[in-house]
Formats: structure tokens, sequence, C-alpha cells
């Protein structure tokens, strides 16, 4: 026996199963068509206030693919007046665009909106011969405009629900990479703070063996001791620095400053480093820009970024530094030819916590704060902190940028 | 009778200095290393009779070169004592070690482990 199938059922049962509006439009037009007899179906979307034609199933072209204003077409008029309509003959109803009609084989038509309540769209119906549609007509193309208006609920919510759950997962996992950054940061503290500990400690116990000890002995511990104890201090002040900027508590004391000045005593502060590195380390160009500025925060930077320099430039590496006048601004750069940085690093340059991937390799020195520091102290001066780089191996410029002081106007 | 040599596999300076310093005191013979690569470099050619072993190190860092220390069979019975400032980063390779020892560490507990991986 030949089971004999409902095709308003199907439709019904396709659309509830239905996850995507291509689906949802294919669904509709051929049951549509199919219920009616019609010689052509459209499913038409609203669009704020358009009316998009947005799939068809006809015996030729109808309107596929195009937005015209609601007043202006018949679905607008179904969709803003929320009721369904009939029209046996186009040539006499004046809510028709005749002009729109003239190339279509249309004579007749039947309008019912999808959504009643609120309508999101309508399911038109179009015969090539003048045709007054039923009332069973009308209400199976209403029964298929509700259960497409639910259909197309369900896409929504679908559609809302993978997006909530891809911005939750989103969401995670960039906690769980901040998380994690946070946990190397802490391994990275804890070794920076036990390795000088360790040293000055081995050498604690060594003197207290106070015996044979050869004579130097003692100046040499001192060095050693006081030069792990600065390590250790700078360490200490990175890390307050960088949580009074978290808790937005940085500040800096302005006096008008000679830029060309203070890159000179940067230079010759960081001269030992440099050499002890053996980099050439050199300032290529001294102009005096005059910006407002606070000195010992102004060293701070300079000594941040030439350290950085030397720190990640090989034996026999060379960093210069110029300061000049561009217009209205003063502008630093630190060039070196040393280990350069990925363009993926790049923009990450400038945050806490970061350094860049060196894994067990890493040398000796620092937290990877310095930087971030450096970002913070520009914006308290108003300037600003880019740095470039060609790659890996093909070294790294930094250029600090500040507001140039208004000259003071000679008084007589 | 010659004194016991001891390799020290340490990147910072200043620390292996002291630490030479160190063990010299306590009557040991110290062969010095900078890095890895230096390490194996040392066991191969002077036999020392243990390795103390700094993890993290530029070349080739500690957990590396005691890998290959222990795939070489005439290195591999060498006891390796860890000394790091970041003792997590052995918890998965345990077992490569004799002893692990946090940084910082006196100087009295490092030489008490290195007569005990010895046996005395």
């Amino acid at each position: 026996m030949e089971l004999v199938r409902d095709p308003l059922l199907d439709a019904v049962t396709g659309l509830a199963s239905a996850r995507d509006e291509s689906t949802v439009c294919t669904i509709v037009r051929k049951a549509a068509r199919a219920l009616t007899a019609a010689d052509g179906v459209t499913f038409v979307l609203r669009q704020g206030n358009h009316c998009y034609y947005a799939d068809e199933d006809a015996i030729a072209p109808l309107w596929k693919g195009r937005r015209f204003p609601l007043e202006t077409c018949i679905s607008g008029w179904a969709m803003l007046n929320k009721s369904f309509t009939v029209v046996p003959d186009i040539h006499v109803d004046e809510r028709i665009p005749q002009d729109v009609y003239r190339a279509t084989f249309v004579k007749s038509l039947a309008m019912v909106p999808v959504r009643r309540e609120d309508p999101i769209g309508a399911i038109g119906a179009y015969w090539a011969r003048q045709h007054a549609a039923s009332a069973h007509e009308l209400g199976v193309l209403q029964s298929l405009a509700d259960a497409a208006a639910l259909a197309l609920r369900n896409v929504q919510l679908d559609a809302d629900l993978k997006d909530a759950l891809s911005q939750e997962r989103q969401a995670r996992s960039s906690a769980e990479e901040a998380s994690r950054l946070k946990d190397d940061f802490l391994g990275l503290l804890s070794h920076e703070l036990r390795t000088p500990l360790h040293v000055i400690n081995n050498w604690l116990w060594q003197l207290k063996q106070g015996k044979d000890s050869p004579a130097g002995m003692l100046a040499r511990a001192l060095d050693v001791i006081e030069r792990n104890t600065a390590l250790q201090s700078r360490l200490v002040n990175d890390l307050l620095d960088v949580s009074r900027a978290a808790a937005g508590k940085l500040s800096i004391d302005s006096k008008l400053v000679d830029l060309g000045a203070s890159c000179e005593a940067a230079v010759e502060l960081a001269q030992p480093a440099a050499r002890e590195k053996n980099v050439t380390l050199e300032l290529v160009r001294a102009e005096h820009p005059r910006i407002w500025g606070d000195p010992d925060r102004l060293q701070q930077v300079l000594w941040n970024v030439l350290s950085n320099a030397i720190k990640f430039s090989a034996p026999g590496g060379h960093v210069a530094l110029s300061v000049t006048r561009d217009g209205s601004r003063a502008v630093i750069e630190v060039r070196d030819n040393g280990a350069g940085v990925t363009p993926e690093f790049l923009p990450h340059m400038f945050d806490r916590f970061r350094q860049g991937e060196m894994g067990m390799m890493r040398r000796q020195g620092g937290l990877g704060l310095g930087l971030a520091i450096v970002r913070e102290l520009m914006t308290l001066h108003g300037g600003t902190v880019t740095a470039e780089s060609p790659g890996p191996k093909q070294g790294t410029t930094i250029r600090l940028e500040f507001a140039v002081a208004d000259e003071p106007q000679a008084v007589h | 009778m010659t004194p016991t040599k001891v390799l020290v596999a340490e990147d910072y300076d200043d620390a292996r200095d002291v630490m030479a310093l160190v063990l010299q005191s306590a009557g040991f013979q110290v062969i010095e290393a900078k890095d890895g690569v230096e390490a194996l470099e040392a066991a191969r050619a002077l036999k020392p009779a243990v390795i103390v072993m700094d993890m993290f190190m530029p070349n080739m860092d500690g957990l590396t070169a005691t890998r290959a220390l222990r795939d070489e069979p005439s290195l591999r019975r060498i006891p390796v004592i860890a000394q790091t400032a970041q003792p997590s980063v052995v918890s998965g390779a345990r077992e490569l070690f004799d002893a692990v020892l946090a940084k910082p560490c006196s100087p009295d507990i490092l030489i008490r482990t290195i007569c005990d991986v010895l046996g005395r």
C-alpha cells in the first residue's frame, strides 16, 4: 500500500528541523507552490524599511534578490498591516506598482504575513491568470507562514546560541592565556629573585669560613654582593612601579628638561654595561629639544630602553642613540643590530609579563617589565613609544616621542 | 690522594665564581662550564666525579645537557645534582637527577649532597 502524505504536514515537519535561513526558504517556496497550485511563489523578508525578495519558485523570474521600500509593494502592505490580502486582478488594485509587475507573468496574487503579530516577512503566491485565492488556499499559505515564523525564530535562536558559546569560549581562552602569563611571570620572578640571593648567600658562607682567605677576597665579595643587591633592588622597584601603574598611582614631577643632556647622561650611565658585554654604545646625534618631564623618570625610561638594547645585542654589537627635534616633536631613537623581534611578538613588546619566548635557553636577566614601565612613563609624559624590527636577528629600533615645550617668551 | 673533581655548569658568572670558591674551600677540585655545551665537553674530557648543573643556560639548557649525558655510555653514571632557582622545571624529569637543590642553597647543603651522591 502506498502511503498518502500530507504536503503541509511534511513542510511543517521539515521547517521544525531547519537550522538555517536558506533551508527555511527552500521548504516554504516549494510547499507554497505545490499546495496552492500557484504559477509562482516568493518568500520575502523584512529588512528595516525594505522588503527583500529572498527566494522564489515560479514559471518565469519574479524579483529574487531585489529590495523595495515597504510602502511601495504588496508584501510590504501585508507586513505593515499585519494581514493577508487577496488581489484577483492586479490591474485594478492601486497597491500594486504596475511598472514592477509589467515584465512578469503575474495577473493575480495572494500575500500572507510571516509572524502575524509582528511581521518579519511575507509569502506571496502568484497566478498567470485572474484568480481569487480561496479561503482554503489562504489558510494553507498562512499555516505555512506561521510554521516558517517559528522556524526562523529557531534559526535565530540557534545562531544566538552559537554566538554566545563562541564568545564564552573566546573569553575563557583569553582568561586562560592571562592566567598562564601570570603563572609564567611568577615562576620568572621567583627565579630572578633567588638567583642573586644565591650568590649573596654563598659569598657570606665563604667569608664566614674566615681562614686562608687571600688578600682582596673581601673587596671582591663586597663588589659582587653590591652588584647582586642592586639587581634585586631594581627588580623590586620595577615590580613596585608596575603595581603602582596598574593601580593608576604612578605619577611624575615635571619640569623643563633638556632632552639632549638627559640622553648624554643616560649613555654615560649605560657605558659600563655595554663595555662588559663588548657592545659599542654611541650617541650618534644630539640636538637639544626641551620638554616638560620628570628628569629621574626620563633617566629610568632611557636606562630601560638602553639596557634592553644591550641585553639583546650579541658581543661586538652596536647600539646607537639619537635625539632630534622634528617640528613640534622631540624624537629619541635607540637602534640596535641585535636579536630583533618576530612580527608576532612586536605588538606585545610593551605588555606586562611578556618576554620573547626563549624557553630554558634564556639568559639571566630581567622580568620583562622594563618596556612595560617605559610605556607607562611615556604615557604620563604625554608621549609615545613604538618599536620596529625587520625580524629576528635583524635588530630593533625603539622610538620615543615627546611634545617640545613652548619656547619661553623673551621678557624685556 | 687527588682531590675529587666537581663540574659546575652555571651561566651566571657571579654564581659560578663563588660556587667554585666555596667548593675549593671544601677541598674539591672545580671544573667550570658556562652552558650545557661546555658542560658536555668538559665531562667527556675530564670525567668529573659529580656534576652540579644549573637549568636555565644559553646554547644548551641543563635539562637537555643532562639528557645527553644519560645517553652517553661513558658518562651516564656520573651523578648529576640539579641546582636551580626554578625547581618546578625539573619536576617532570626528576629521574634524570641524583638530587635537586633549590637556589638559594647554602653551601653546607650542597657539600653534604655531593658527599651523599658520592656515597661518602
